[in-house]
């Protein structure tokens, strides 16, 4: 296990040194800070001191050669914008983004399961037909919308909670119920069919012949290998939450790291937006290896690292 | 048998389905009186209606689109059908159990097979560590060696008869009063068939249960049960004890089931015709396994040549390396004396028109996307010196004939055929080069067995008005029989015995061969008892057929 | 995209009116006794008192921690003492400051002389970005010396008459502060001192005890940042905070709390003024009389908006009240066109209209506008630009071949003066300036050197030439919306729009 981890590291070293070139490229190809950074009336000299002080009038393979060379010594850059070091700043974003990101899949993952299971148990039954609609609506709903909405009916009108801001655990309340309705719904779509189709499955029959209830062949046969196409799309939900839940963080006021990484893009701060990146790739990785690793641990047929389990 | 009832009643059962083309009757009232201890077999190909009867049984038929709409079905004199679902749940598994025709698909893939079997003890109220020491007991009496450790392993781990012996285990763990095997053998080796069969025997003999066999193989049922009904359209035509049924058939299907196993075939003499396909010495290895071991056959012009074996036996892989679709690690293979490793790029294009390939999956061989039109032309598209596109239509129209097709079916796609006529349509793409070798690798395996015939009658067909050669290869040594000039035995990448067909057949060499012959369950009762006694002794009886399991 | 954020903001916007106007607006987190919450925009980057006059970092420093040298008065334009008691001049390029005496920084440590010389220098030191020195002293050479322990002089090269207004800019911090870094924790004399920036989520200041001037009512001020204009709206409205100062025009639908003013902002549509057909002044005028100023008020643009005449907002030295308004004249427009095209002009030729992706207006206004002038007889096409394709047209060097344009801009000057605005937006050697005048040059030069009354003056006149030599269209001063909850009273100001004074806050 250990080993398949390294090696998988290893591999992902070429492929982060690989993105590090991409993204340098493409911040830079947006355009000299130097405009946005500076004010309006700001004198030319004053534009010309300021890209000298920076390196920005280097040859671009000039700054990359800096760039990486700096990043071998741990040295992420300044924040041009802050002021601060990036990876300070970036890392004083990300257990915001982690904590939301866990309490929201945490909870789309348990209940989605509960929901799916029990549509799948009666294909097109009452039960079925109520949830599907719903899914479909919270899968699709647009989150700024949503989040709105939210704020007017549970914070204005009903007043049970704060419109915004992460001072207290009620904070969190309203955030997390708005980011967790899209992987909720696609989630759900997801254990549904995977579950309608392991309970038609040969070792459901099998199951039933042995005398199981229903309830017992559904979540004790069927979930388990309906839990493998759910554990892939919530891979891909999460990823997408890990690397900032932008409208959300907007909103609510939660200084996470996709708030921190758009505005960096906006404001054109190089080494932030790099730092950023380069955290979330580090992110996607153990994710990926977390959901191979326990691929293989609810799949006894799936081999990590080239060793068999006997 | 102090009580008069019997244990399963089928009265007058009537099942359909709801089908987008109307409603299909699968089981059309039949009845069936099975008493405790007895063994009865439903014989019928598929769609017949046989394992709808067992499902009926189980209550495990998809509903919709299928439900029971009439009769009954009664156990111990109760019954099932008009049963509380709660008290027919304490039946099934501990009163009457069932062993799937699929094992592979019919265990968890997710769970050890050891926590399967421990699972039907726990459902019915056995306690933990008890459920765990008899599953443990149960894989050390169905053959499954070092019992105790591979409880915690999962069925891909195991071979095809081991996972068949894992199910039976769990059937007959609570020792069932009845216990319904649904193909249990099919798609097993011939070899592992016999001892799947002898176990079942076995283990209803020590447990007093009651068989309800579904099969569509005559030589299981004559090997295991004393009574018969033989099932065609979702009705009984033809019920009686087994030597009766086998020995005196009434009913014209049954005559015709039993023909198309004993059909004689016409006699051709290739002995000294020209050698298209020379193998010499020809080794294979897949990484450090080797397949195929120094290998060498001879296929002359319009000669059917039969490879056995079983699975794991090399014969496929010799076929792929004949088709180039696997390099072999040493020796040649020479066609009309050419190396086929050697030809130049319009030689080896003229190699590939003369050999070509039927394979065993018919379902997985046609692209299910194209028309069987343009399934029969690829071949001239890829070869354009061949066949004028002009003339593709004319051709195609006479190929489809020539297999039994029609030229309307040239329009369809192949998901609207049966799998037989899936199998016309491949051997019709096969022909369309005029090819002189045709390799048939488990060609038929997949069929019904009237099917099986059909198929082969073509063949043989085909093989007397085209001059073609067929180098046949199957694990099935009864078909071979009836239908190959000579036969090649392989065992474990080797050859083990060749020679003409009578001769292997009347008086094989290699013990192999002879048990081969032995485990190979003939559809004659009496015949099939001698049969199985003889094999019993060759293999040195009980012990010797759990060795051989703990290795298939 | 522009175009889907007003749905979004205006959706956001009716929702949480709508909760308002129904009495939903229960308050969710009670404030206590004379503690506020004040929610703004975006959180600063860094609260050094060198950057004190960028906005996110004015908004919570300027006036409140760190106080400046002179300070601007928002009702009358004039420049009135703040650290500094008093200034004269010297001669011609020094001015002599004396420092109100007995003030201490909030660390303990005196206002002095040479307090005041080491924050100047620290603010010039060329390795620190501070946007003070890059906005308003790059180059310029000052040398300050102490004359006693509270008295500057400070000295420059070329006269520099305004002096005291720049000195309005200029902050003063402890000695103690870091010369190297900017820094996240400033210490300065104001009424306020930090107590903790909580990154990413809120920062605290309490009340200075040891304040020399006035003790202001509120004790206690929490910042709170949310970018979302319908949240900050909400927020105000539900009780969890007592000021925006900046929410939606559309958010602003409470008669009661929401207040707009004049945030120093205007807005132009700059002219190509060396490329035909611009080069001739009929079109230039035709122009100005094509644009229906009053028509997209409440339309395209915010309806609070005034329309503008000048390029400074009027409280500024040097507006000229007496430059007119151009009237909306399609008839003239069209015969202006006419005319220019009769005299061989190539009116017909391709103007471009360039627009920063995202200035106010969205896309609806410059679409309306160059209908407006398609009317007139000119061939416009709409040219909207992220930000570093807009900065090519936007800022000299202008690349050569740039076809013949029209840019549209905003402008901001609450500095007092309308120096900058003159240098950069007319002078030859403006930044972003398109106009070549040798006389403008002479006159925004010679306006520099002087000093008031005869400055305004000078400045006025300026203005008044621009405008007949009609060198831009000036379109509108822009205005923002501020909410302010129901316990407090504080009256928004141009200045409002840098800083927010919380000694000018009262409770109810």
């Amino acid at each position: 296990m250990a080993r398949y981890v390294l090696r998988r590291a290893l591999q992902s070293l070429y492929a982060v040194l690989m993105l590090l070139l991409i993204v340098f490229a493409m911040t830079r190809l947006t355009g000299d800070p130097t405009n946005q950074y500076l004010p309006l009336s700001a004198s030319p000299q004053a534009r010309a001191d300021f890209a000298a002080l920076h390196g920005f009038n280097d040859p671009y393979y000039v700054q990359f050669i800096h760039y990486v060379s700096d990043l071998a010594h741990g040295d992420f850059g300044q924040s041009l914008f802050k002021q601060r070091p990036a990876m300070e700043v970036a890392l004083e974003a990300f257990p915001i983004t982690l904590t939301l990101a866990f309490f929201t899949m945490s909870i789309a993952l348990v209940l989605s399961i509960v929901l799916g299971s029990l549509a799948a148990m009666r294909p097109n039954g009452l039960f079925d037909r109520m949830i599907s609609p719903l899914t479909i609506f919270t899968a699709s709903a647009p989150t700024f919308w949503v989040a709105l909405v939210a704020i007017f009916v549970f914070a204005m009108m009903l007043g049970w909670v704060p419109t915004s801001g992460m001072g207290t655990p009620v904070h969190w309340i309203l955030p997390v119920c708005v980011l967790v309705l899209t992987p909720l719904g696609v989630l759900t779509q997801v254990v549904r069919s995977s579950m309608v189709s392991s309970l038609s499955a040969p070792y459901a029959k099998t199951a039933l012949a042995k005398g199981a209830s229903d309830a017992r062949v559904v979540f004790v046969h069927a979930l388990r290998n309906s839990l493998l196409p759910l554990i892939t799309i919530a891979g891909v939900q999460a990823t997408g939450l890990v690397n900032g839940a932008v409208v959300i963080e907007t909103i609510f006021g939660f200084p996470g790291i996709g708030k921190v990484m758009i505005d960096s893009i906006r404001d054109r701060d190089f080494s932030l937006t790099i730092a950023c990146i380069l955290l979330a790739a580090v992110v996607v990785y153990a994710m990926n290896v977390a959901i191979d690793i326990m691929y293989a641990r609810l799949d006894p047929r799936v081999q990590i690292g080239g060793e068999a389990r006997r | 048998m102090l009580s008069k009832t019997p244990l399963l009643e089928i009265d007058n059962l009537v099942v359909d389905f709801e089908t987008p083309g109307g409603t299909f009757n699968a089981v059309r009232g039949i009845s069936l009186c099975l008493e405790q201890g007895g063994s009865h077999a439903i014989i019928g190909e598929s769609g017949s209606g046989k394992s709808v009867t067992a499902s009926a049984i189980m209550s495990l038929i998809d509903s919709p689109p299928g439900h029971v709409c009439g009769g009954d079905i009664r156990f111990q004199g109760r019954s099932i059908l008009s049963m509380p679902r709660a008290e027919r749940r304490r039946l099934y598994g501990r009163h009457i159990a069932m062993v799937f025709q699929d094992p592979a698909a019919h265990l968890n893939p997710v769970y050890p097979v050891g926590w399967q079997i421990a699972e039907v003890c726990r459902i019915h109220g056995r306690p933990a560590g008890e459920a765990k020491r008899s599953a443990i007991a149960l894989m050390d009496r169905v053959g499954i060696g070092d019992a105790a450790r591979r409880y915690h392993a999962f069925p891909h781990q195991f071979s095809g008869g081991q996972r068949q012996r894992i199910m039976i285990a769990m059937a007959m763990a609570l020792r069932p009063e009845l216990l319904i095997a649904d193909e249990p053998t099919t798609a097993l080796d011939v070899t592992v068939q016999a001892q799947i069969l002898e176990l079942i025997r076995e283990l209803q003999q020590e447990n007093g249960s009651a068989l309800l066999l579904i099969t569509h193989d005559l030589g299981v049922a004559a090997d295991i049960a004393r009574t018969v009904s033989v099932m065609r359209r979702g009705e009984f035509v033809e019920e009686g004890t087994i030597a009766d049924v086998f020995v005196a058939p009434r009913h014209s299907y049954t005559q015709k089931l039993l023909e198309a196993r004993t059909s004689s075939r016409p006699q051709v003499t290739t002995a000294d015709a020209e050698v298209l396909l020379e193998v010499k010495d020809v080794s294979i290895d897949y990484g450090s396994v080797r397949a195929v071991s120094d290998v060498s056959l001879q296929l002359r012009h319009n000669e059917v040549l039969c490879v056995v074996g079983e699975s794991g036996s090399g014969k496929s892989t010799i076929a792929n390396a004949i088709l180039r679709l696997r390099e072999i690690t040493s020796g040649s293979i020479c066609y009309r004396g050419a190396d086929i490793h050697k030809l130049g790029r319009a030689e080896l294009d003229a190699y590939h028109r003369a050999v070509q390939a039927v394979f065993q999956d018919p379902f997985g061989s046609l692209n299910p996307r194209m028309s069987v039109f343009d399934i029969i032309c690829e071949p001239w598209s890829i070869q354009r010196s061949v066949l004028p596109k002009s003339e593709w239509r004319q051709r195609s129209v006479e190929l489809m004939e020539s297999v039994g097709l029609t030229a309307g079916d040239l329009g369809k796609y192949p998901s609207e055929f049966s799998g037989g006529q899936r199998q016309r349509i491949a051997i019709a793409r096969a022909l369309a080069l005029q090819s002189e070798i045709i390799v048939c690798d488990e060609a038929v395996s997949a069929l019904d067995m009237t099917v099986q015939g059909q198929i082969i009658s073509l063949l043989q067909e085909i093989r007397a008005r085209m001059g073609v050669a067929l180098l046949f290869i199957t694990h099935d040594l009864t078909l071979v029989r009836n239908f190959a000039d000579r036969v090649i035995v392989m065992k474990a990448g080797e050859i083990v015995e060749q020679g003409s067909t009578e001769d292997v057949f009347s008086n094989p060499k290699h013990g192999y061969t002879k048990m081969l012959l032995a485990a190979c369950p003939v559809p004659d009762p009496v015949v099939q008892q001698e049969r199985r006694n003889a094999a019993k002794v060759a293999s040195g009886g009980n012990q010797g057929a759990h060795a051989l399991a703990r290795g298939a | 995209m522009a175009n889907r954020l007003r749905t979004r903001q205006a959706l956001g916007a009716t929702l949480l009116a709508s909760a308002v106007v129904l009495g939903f607006g229960a308050p969710a987190l009670a404030q206590q006794n004379d503690a506020i919450t004040v929610v703004q925009e975006q959180e600063p980057d860094t609260l050094d008192p060198c950057e004190l006059t960028k906005k996110n970092v004015g908004m919570v420093i300027r006036e409140n921690i760190v106080e400046t040298v002179t300070e601007i008065n928002q009702q009358t334009g004039k420049v009135d003492p703040r650290l500094a008691e008093s200034w004269s001049t010297i001669d011609d390029t020094t001015w002599r400051f004396k420092l109100r005496p007995g003030v201490k920084f909030h660390d303990g440590k005196p206002l002095n002389a040479a307090a005041f010389i080491q924050a100047f220098k620290r603010m010039m030191d060329p390795n620190l970005s501070c946007s003070n020195r890059v906005l308003y002293f790059e180059g310029m050479g000052v040398d300050l010396t102490a004359v006693d322990d509270l008295t500057v002089d400070v000295k420059t090269p070329q006269p520099s008459p305004i002096m005291p207004v720049l000195m309005s800019m200029v902050g003063i911090e402890s000695p103690a502060t870091d010369a190297h870094t900017l820094v996240r924790n400033p210490v300065g004399t104001g009424p306020y001192r930090l107590v903790e920036w909580a990154s990413g989520r809120s920062i605290t200041t309490e009340r200075n005890p040891d304040y020399w001037g006035e003790k202001p009512q509120v004790g206690k001020v929490t910042y709170v940042f949310r970018e979302e204009p319908a949240v900050r709206a909400a927020m105000v409205a539900n009780g969890e905070a007592d000021i925006s100062p900046v929410i939606a025009p559309q958010d602003a639908t409470n008669k009661d709390t929401d207040h707009s003013y004049l945030n120093s902002e205007t807005v132009r549509l700059r002219f190509d003024i060396g490329k035909p057909p611009l080069d001739d002044i009929r079109v230039r005028e035709a122009i100005n009389y094509a644009l229906d100023r009053q028509a997209m008020l409440g339309t395209v643009f915010s309806a609070s908006w005034q329309p503008a005449k000048n390029m400074v907002m009027p409280t500024i030295n040097g507006y000229n009240d007496a430059v007119p308004f151009w009237p909306y004249d399609p008839d003239k427009a069209r015969a202006l066109i006419a005319e220019a095209r009769a005299a061989g002009v190539p009116v017909d030729n391709e103007i471009l209209l360039i627009v920063n992706n995202g200035s106010p207006g969205g896309t609806e206004a410059p679409t309306v506008m160059i209908e407006m002038l398609k009317d007139a007889g000119l061939n416009v096409r709409l040219q909207i630009l992220e930000s570093a394709e807009f900065y090519k047209f936007f800022y000299k060097p202008f690349g050569d071949g740039q076809p013949a344009n029209i840019l549209f801009e905003s402008h901001d000057n609450n500095s007092g003066d309308a120096g900058f605005t003159l240098v950069g937006k007319y002078a030859s050697w403006g930044g972003t300036s398109k106009l070549n005048d040798a006389e403008v040059d002479s006159e925004i030069k010679r306006g520099l050197a002087a000093t008031d009354p005869e400055r305004g003056e000078i400045f006025r006149d300026v203005f008044k030439k621009v405008h007949d030599m009609a060198v831009d269209a000036v379109l509108y001063h822009q205005t923002t919306d501020t909410r302010i909850g129901p316990r407090i009273t504080y009256t928004p100001t141009a200045a409002t729009n840098q800083e927010l004074q919380i000694s000018q806050i009262q409770f109810k």
